[in-house]
């Protein structure tokens, strides 16, 4: 391959093993969004403001800048990497969010509109602490949701992997039905259904409902991170002499939780979003969540402000529980260590 | 074997929730509901300023080309409801303006949508031509909408579960209760004044109002406060609940309508009008209601 003609700092084509799907998709990625910028190029051409027509032409410009750069690093075929994979994605999309926005401000829709419905201010500073008080019930009902699920998920994974047809049966039959329902309708079963018993409604059989829900995912999620583990764990524990439930308790399941950690990350911002769901039984202001509390102070406020605000709680709230699980695996992965190596160690086999 | 027992279990678990009701729609004509008047319970009812047209054609300010969009809830008998079985909604809002619809020469279409959003964002961006829903006439909601001169006179009504609170008749027995509403609506915001004045503890927003009623019979709430005649459309078919009490605020239903059609509204407005004059309203009121029209048509 040619060597560059310019320096282009990191931009510059680097040596390394590359695959030719990721440049294929580079490739692909670059001419959307050199396609999108002369699309808007052409567009500025049209009738519309000068206003208009130069912050068009200008978006344009920079996608169609970009997008050659990206094609140049694409013409280096074979020497790129995964690298050049991401960049191509990343124009593609530039260039087509470039491509929409102009679109929508050529098509008359007002920006400004756009703003005021949405990110009104006047209506933010006057709903913002509602808001966080229905942030606060989010997590808490997520969060007590959360915990009575992984109680009872995991005795539920202890009937799924039993030896026993009369635990596991009827295990896989709760856990196939509880996933096969809608989530609102067992949160609508579970509170309007005791009724009929002449039991009075209450709010704690809708979390009931949360609870059973997720508990069933959960249930799923710790039988394959118990299965996942070498069954040669649960032997050489047992060779140790101790019982099933201890080696289940301090052999088996602590190297399961690393596996299990995703996959329950998942579930839990799973039920973040499905405590939105309780709007359903009816919400006062006191235990109203977020969605629900968006709801009813869109109304008096007349805008759509506070369901972006309840976006970005949703978003403020899951996210660093990203994190913050994502470090907790790592963790939790030193001590999955230590035990497998100690079980090894009183074996006397080298660890 | 096995799979033969899996099969049974489940279908044990299915068949364990099978509720059918079958509403029948017909509000008691009741006289001996007390009646009572609530300074705080206003809904700044009734007047609509005149339309200022464009002076097009209504038909270019339709959503789709010879369809009358309408927008409802759909859960508020005898206005509007989706019957099991049937897939058009039905009710007296249905009829009138399905025949305001066919005076325009158009067709009406209904989409079962969400009560309170209709003032904030489907009338006014133009998703729904036109919102029926029982709407009651107010101030506020003339911020984002204008409304069709009025086509129904109601009140409001305070239902309770007279086997679990029987002891609650009037609104003054109210402290300490729950009261249930569908959000958005001229009940609720009642609620609100209620829960103010007579110290009830608090308001429990639902999305329809037949949820909330549900709700009254389960025992999450001890009251619903609602229109009149759907609460006793709804309350019909459910035996433990009674209307105990009405609230007198006079309020006006009127069509939803983008600010945008001022000459969609004119074009409504005269069809509304000529079916009250000609007596097509008279007969579609006796239909849902099996008496006269006890309040002068065209109201003002």
């Amino acid at each position: 391959m040619a060597t560059e003609a310019l320096d282009l700092g990191p931009f510059a084509p680097e040596q390394g093993a590359t695959s030719r799907w990721a440049a294929t998709g580079a490739a692909f990625g670059a001419a959307a969004a050199a396609l999108a910028g002369i699309a808007v190029i052409i567009d500025a051409l049209g009738p519309g403001t000068l206003r208009t027509r130069s912050y068009s032409a200008a978006l344009g410009a920079a996608g169609l800048l970009v997008s050659l750069g990206a094609l140049y690093h694409v013409s280096a075929f074979g020497l790129r990497g995964r690298r050049l994979a991401v960049w191509g994605a990343i124009l593609g999309v530039a260039g087509a969010l470039v491509g929409i926005v102009h679109g929508a401000v050529q098509s008359g829709v007002e920006l400004k509109e756009f703003g005021v419905a949405y990110f009104d201010r006047g209506v933010l500073s006057a709903i913002w602490w509602d808001m966080l008080k229905a942030g606060a019930n989010t997590i808490k009902y997520a969060v007590v949701s959360q915990t009575l699920a992984i109680v009872l998920g995991l005795f539920v994974s202890m009937l799924l992997i039993s030896k026993r047809r009369r635990f596991r049966i009827p295990a896989t039959v709760y856990v196939d039905v509880i996933r096969g329902l809608p989530l609102m309708m067992l949160i609508m079963l579970m509170y309007f259904g005791p009724t009929f018993a002449g039991i009075d409604a209450t709010f704690n059989f809708a979390i009931a409902a949360l609870v059973i829900n997720s508990s069933a995912y959960v249930a799923e999620i710790f039988r394959a991170g118990i299965q996942a583990v070498d069954k040669g764990q649960m032997d050489a524990a047992r060779s140790l002499g101790m019982p099933y439930g201890t080696a289940m308790a301090h052999v088996v399941i602590p190297q399961a939780f690393r596996k299990v950690i995703p996959p329950l990350t998942n579930e839990f911002i799973a039920l973040i979003k499905d405590t939105s769901l309780l709007i359903i039984i009816g919400s006062t202001v006191a235990t109203r969540e977020l969605l629900a509390a968006a709801r009813q102070l869109s109304a008096p406020t007349f805008s759509a402000t506070p369901f972006m605000a309840a976006a970005i709680a949703y978003l403020v709230i899951t996210l660093p529980l990203i994190r913050v699980v994502a470090r907790l695996e790592r963790r939790l992965s030193g001590a999955e260590r230590i035990a497998f190596r100690t079980v090894l160690a009183s074996e006397g086999r080298p660890g | 074997m096995k799979k033969m027992l899996y099969v049974l279990a489940v279908a044990a678990m299915l068949l364990s929730a099978c509720a059918s009701d079958e509403p029948t729609v017909q509000p008691k004509a009741s006289v001996t509901i007390p009646t009572v008047t609530i300074d705080d319970c206003t809904t700044n009812a009734g007047s609509q300023e005149p339309a200022a047209p464009k002076g097009v054609d209504y038909k270019t300010q339709l959503v789709k080309q010879g369809e009358l969009s309408v927008g409802s809830d759909n859960a508020y008998p005898p206005f509007e409801e989706i019957r099991p079985g049937a897939s058009e909604p039905t009710g007296f809002d249905v009829d009138i303006y399905k025949e305001v619809a066919k005076r325009l020469s158009l067709t009406a279409k209904s989409t079962t949508t969400d009560f309170a959003a209709l003032f904030t964002q489907s009338i006014p961006r133009g998703t729904f031509d036109i919102g029926v829903s029982a709407i009651t006439i107010k101030e506020e909601r003339k911020q984002t909408v204008d409304f069709s001169v009025p086509y129904f006179e109601a009140n409001l009504s305070l239902a309770v579960n007279v086997t679990k609170t029987p002891n609650i008749k009037t609104i003054d027995d109210l402290a300490g209760v729950t009261i249930g509403v569908q959000d958005g609506t001229t009940g609720a915001d009642c609620a609100d004044a209620i829960v103010k004045q007579m110290k009830a503890k608090e308001v429990k927003r639902f999305d329809t109002t037949i949820l909330a009623f549900d709700d009254l019979v389960a025992g999450g709430v001890q009251a619903v406060i609602n229109d009149r005649p759907a609460s006793e459309g709804i309350i019909a078919a459910r035996s433990a609940l009674k209307v105990v009490q009405i609230l007198e605020t006079n309020e006006k239903y009127g069509f939803a309508i983008s600010k945008e059609k001022p000459d969609l509204r004119v074009a409504i407005d005269g069809a509304l009008e000529a079916m009250m004059k000609d007596g097509t309203y008279a007969t579609i009121y006796k239909t849902w209601f099996e008496t006269d029209v006890p309040f002068t048509v065209p109201i003002d």
